[in-house]
């Protein structure tokens, strides 16, 4: 349809139904990002699971989820009591990153339609640091889906289907709560 | 099911046969080699391996710059750092390494150090986080049946002040040339054959079965099935024929090419985890593991198991074995398999043999999730998942 309004040798870049859809993207991914970020926050005092991973984290350990070069990103502290986000201009270098290559492939995930996993399996992402320390990070971004999308999702996307220790609307709720008393601020 | 998007590199140029050690002063030519620094080990400057590798190349017309064995059995970031001030030192412009997966790892660490002009190659630990750099010619040149190091992008280098390991996987790793010769592994015990070649079948097994699978890596890891159920117990029976160390050597390099393009999974990270806390050798560790996790993965996996009995049986089996069958019958014959090995020449088959105790059962399988092979095994399995699976094993 695209290439019949605009026809087909138009360049994708000056393209502006492409550069809607991809600052669209990238809006999207930048919500997400937030969302994730709070959902891990009051999931580290709601779920035994995250809470469990992220204590066996090293105190000042610092997580990145960056999509794609000159996309939105996201990082980490691990604090005292949970995590703490920072900016990334003022902090040294993330212990572990994960890097998407493409807005597009990041969209996928942030969005539900594959899992981190499927994305590993896909080349999506580029994974600086240590790997094992990666793994409890992925581990807990897993966990963070299967209470920020509804199970018609979860199902498709993660490994293990495991049961929600709290409402998924509680989760949401407690979300809310957080914005407005600015929980997820950056700190650092 | 066709993948979605999958990726595929083997950079490496194989040479296999008679001669082909012959043959290396003339590919190092090609690559624009004058002065290759040889690394390798005492133990195989004892066997006399190393002196048939640089009488084969002095032979043909060249020399050696320089040649380094004081590489320990687990390579680490001291002796990385060493390998890279000798390289500048003696002027080299290649790096040739003779060995087992220690040796190629500590290999590939040197080349990221020379490559990328780094200090720290802790800070380039990760996945596909390596750029090209200057061109460091690289040839690796296996002494066991088994790694598949030769072919693989991965390299593990343990770091000592931190008393951890680190793993480093970049397409950039993966070396330029490699040679198959029987006379490396001519030599091999006929433990270390049964160890080395159930290695090889495991990384097979699991780059057919893993999440990152592709019908381009499936087709190596096919043709490295095939050939281990041709060669293995040829080879450990009469480690002599040479035909058998052949057919291993390339069934190896072949199944590490595959699970270079789609991973390990679950073996590997408890496999992993073993030899980190009980220092069981990686070998014993795959041979024990992997009828028990494909015991485990059988209810999802079936469909794959089914597929990978006319590699692992040949078709007469799998012909012959009914369909709903076919994927336990795959379990049975790599039971079979290390059942022969084992009245063979003593290969373990549980884990109490190697030492390991259930008092170690909980490190074991903390370190087993954590391991970066979990992350494309297309099976969940979280820490009690993993314990059920080492008594099972033990």
């Amino acid at each position: 349809m695209r290439e019949l309004l605009l026809g087909k040798n138009r360049i994708l870049k000056h393209d502006p139904v492409y550069r809607l859809c991809r600052r669209g993207k990238i809006l999207v991914e930048s919500v997400i990002l937030y969302v994730l970020y709070a959902g891990i926050y009051q999931l580290y005092r709601l779920d035994t699971g995250v809470r469990e991973e992220i204590s066996g984290w090293r105190l000042g350990r610092v997580y990145g989820l960056k999509c794609s070069a000159g996309g939105p990103d996201l990082y980490f502290m691990k604090t005292g009591n949970g995590i703490c986000r920072i900016n990334p201009c003022s902090h040294r270098q993330a212990d572990v990153c994960f890097i998407f290559k493409s807005a597009d492939q990041a969209f996928q995930v942030v969005t539900g339609q594959i899992s981190v996993s499927d994305a590993y399996a896909r080349h999506a992402f580029a994974l600086s640091g240590d790997i094992g320390h990666a793994m409890s990070f992925a581990r807990v971004v897993d966990r963070a889906e299967l209470y920020l999308f509804p199970k018609i999702m979860t199902d498709r996307i993660l490994k293990k289907q495991e049961k929600r220790q709290v409402p998924m609307m509680y989760v949401y709720l407690r979300i809310l709560l957080g914005m407005f008393t600015g929980a997820y601020r950056t700190v650092l | 099911m066709f993948p979605d998007y999958y990726e595929f590199q083997h950079n490496t140029k194989i040479v296999s046969g008679r001669y082909s050690l012959e043959n290396l002063a003339a590919e190092l030519r090609q690559l624009g080699v004058k002065k290759p620094l040889l690394l390798s080990d005492e133990g195989l400057v004892a066997a006399g391996i190393v002196r048939q590798v640089t009488d084969a190349v002095e032979n043909n017309g060249m020399k050696w710059a320089a040649v380094y064995t004081d590489i320990p059995r687990d390579s680490s970031l001291d002796v990385v750092n060493k390998i890279a001030v000798f390289y500048h030192e003696k002027g080299c412009d290649a790096l040739v390494a003779v060995g087992g997966g220690s040796v190629i790892d500590t290999a590939k660490g040197a080349k990221m150090v020379l490559s990328l002009n780094v200090k720290d190659i802790r800070q380039l630990a990760g996945c596909e986080c390596i750029c090209r750099g200057r061109r460091i010619p690289f040839a690796a040149i296996p002494t066991t049946s088994g790694t598949g190091s030769e072919s693989t992008l991965v390299a593990v280098i343990r770091d000592e002040l931190r008393r951890q390991k680190l793993e480093y996987i970049s397409y950039e790793l993966q070396p330029d040339l490699a040679v198959l010769d029987p006379r490396t592994t001519i030599t091999l015990p006929p433990l270390i054959t049964a160890a080395t070649g159930i290695d090889a079948l495991c990384h097979a097994v699991e780059a057919f079965t893993c999440m990152q699978k592709n019908p381009v890596s499936d087709a190596y890891a096919a043709a490295a099935m095939n050939l281990i159920r041709e060669n293995l117990i040829k080879a450990v029976r009469n480690g002599s024929d040479d035909k058998a160390r052949l057919a291993m050597a390339n069934a190896s390099m072949l199944a590490g090419a595959a699970f270079s393009n789609s991973m390990v999974g679950l073996v590997h990270a408890i496999g992993h985890a073993l030899g980190s806390v009980c220092m069981v050798p990686h070998g014993h560790a795959m041979t024990i593991l992997l009828p028990y996790v494909m015991m485990y993965q059988y209810p999802k996996l079936n469909p794959l198991y089914a597929e990978m009995l006319v590699y692992l049986a040949g078709p007469d089996v799998y012909a012959a074995t009914p369909e709903e069958k076919r994927g336990k019958e795959a379990i049975r014959t790599i039971m079979i398999m290390k059942r022969r090995l084992h009245r063979i020449c003593y290969l373990p088959e549980k884990l109490r043999e190697v030492g390991v105790t259930r008092a170690d059962f909980d490190r074991i399988a903390q370190l087993a999730v954590d391991d970066g092979s979990m992350i494309v095994n297309p099976v969940s399995a979280d820490k009690q998942d993993v314990l059920k699976i080492l008594e099972k094993a033990y």
